[in-house]
């Protein structure tokens, strides 16, 4: 119970610190915390595990921001999804270039966001202003690359953090499993 | 086959397509009113904390200004003391002009920032991440605060408009956004059109006539027309024109005088003092 309540916590301050805090202080290039913080958890313990906490995340998100729920937590789906596919492949094969790789996994992970993002802007898009979508889309892929090198840095600064979080609360709930 | 089937609904992909699933339903069906109360619980809990970050963010910004300015602030004094006796002469000459701008006012039914009821807000959350283009305030229903009302700052500038309202805080959905459309004018030439918000990239004024004539420098004010809005909020200046994809009407791309993403706080037009 305890492990879930730090659990929501930590989904809760992610979402008010991207939207209140991260969006002013870098407002063209905003690193996106929350897709940090689902590449650590994916990277962690997986799809299987990380998958309800991903939902609650983006869906927290979306009801926060007062938009269309879902779209958030689809894009965050996706993103675990793809990276902890290819995890399993890649971080095993390539243990020597563990950070390169992780990075890449960044770099796909915000190209991925911001391509599912972009097409549900799309699919709900008024086709007479298409130039305007269009440019919208343009602008999202020129600001792609200063975006994923901030996550990239993001990533790094809550990776070890949330391992370390993730490594108490699972050695907290054992302890308590086992006491019972 | 049964056991492979079975052993399908173990994977991770048939979960991810499960989740996947339920998510685009709920985009599609995008059930408000089955989320409002927790819009309501969440956006009231989360409030003292989006202040306090909103709060430290800005704090960092003047912070970072300040130590890359340090530098300068030589060249910056005496630029400012030029600067004030310039200041000095041009006020003499702005009384002046305050009273016939005054005077234009009354004549072109612009109305100043006096006449308004306003409800300050501080700015409390902001979205760059995907092309929602709005802001948060904490401000909401219980400050008398209603979707629909015009947002304002400095001296009457219109920067979007209250989209949703919770107990204490609103939704201002920017004019940049696609959800948004109001009509104006140029002040100038009087030439009417609607203005659309371009994605977080813009401001376009359309549906321009082309027997009306809008060119680049003029000022666009909101023209009152439909009633929601009142007249005389500026927009910005115009930046370019061109005909629209059909060649029906005259487009024209604007510049607003503000960036939004750097609003600290805004004002809420409630009424119109003597309505």
């Amino acid at each position: 119970m305890q492990s879930f309540i730090v659990r929501c916590t930590l989904v809760f301050l992610s979402i008010v610190l991207q939207f209140s805090a991260l969006d002013v202080v870098f407002p063209h290039t905003t690193p996106n915390l929350l897709l940090a913080l689902v590449l650590s958890w994916t990277l962690t313990k997986g799809f299987v595990w990380a998958w309800p906490w991903v939902v609650a995340l983006g869906i927290g998100a979306d009801i926060l921001s007062l938009s269309t729920v879902g779209g958030t937590a689809l894009a965050l789906v996706c993103v675990s999804y793809a990276v902890s596919f290819l995890s399993v492949r890649f971080l095993t094969e390539h243990q020597g270039f563990g950070a390169v790789v992780v990075i890449g996994f960044v770099f796909l992970g915000t190209a991925l966001y911001q391509g599912v993002l972009m097409f549900l802007v799309y699919i709900s898009a008024d086709m007479s202003s298409w130039q305007a979508v269009r440019g919208a889309m343009l602008g999202a892929w020129g600001s792609m690359w200063p975006v994923a090198i901030g996550n990239s840095i993001l990533f790094f600064l809550i990776a070890s953090a949330v391992r370390k979080l993730e490594a108490f609360l699972d050695f907290y709930d054992h302890k308590v499993v086992v006491g019972r | 086959m049964r056991g492979s089937t079975f052993g399908f609904r173990k994977t991770k992909l048939f979960r991810a397509l499960i989740v996947v699933g339920v998510l685009v339903f709920l985009i599609s069906w995008n059930p408000q009113a089955l989320f409002s109360p927790f819009r309501i619980a969440l956006g009231t809990v989360a409030i003292p904390f989006e202040r306090f970050f909103a709060f430290t963010g800005f704090r960092l910004i003047s912070l970072g200004e300040f130590l890359s300015s340090i530098g300068d602030l030589k060249q910056e004094n005496v630029r400012l003391l030029e600067e004030n006796i310039q200041l000095k002469a041009e006020y003499a000459r702005l009384a002046d002009m305050r009273r016939e701008n005054e005077y234009l006012r009354h004549e072109l039914g612009l109305l100043p920032r006096e006449r308004f009821v306003l409800e300050a807000a501080d700015v409390i959350g902001q979205d760059s991440l995907s092309a929602g283009n709005w802001l948060l305030v904490n401000k909401g229903k219980s400050h008398g605060l209603e979707a629909g009302m015009p947002v304002i700052v400095s001296e009457s500038i219109l920067i979007g408009r209250v989209s949703e309202v919770l107990p204490f805080s609103a939704k201002i959905t920017l004019l940049t956004s696609p959800e948004s459309l109001v009509n104006a004018m140029d002040v100038q030439t009087q030439a009417k059109g609607i203005i659309k918000g371009q994605y977080g990239l813009g401001l376009l004024l359309d549906m321009v006539l082309q027997t009306d004539t809008v060119k680049a420098g003029d000022d666009i004010v909101t023209s009152g027309l439909g009633g929601d809005m009142p007249r005389g909020l500026l927009v910005g200046k115009v930046q370019e024109t061109r005909l629209s994809d059909d060649h029906l009407f005259q487009q024209a791309t604007l510049v607003s005088p503000v960036k939004s993403n750097r609003l600290q706080s805004v004002f809420i037009i409630k009424n119109e003092k003597g309505f």
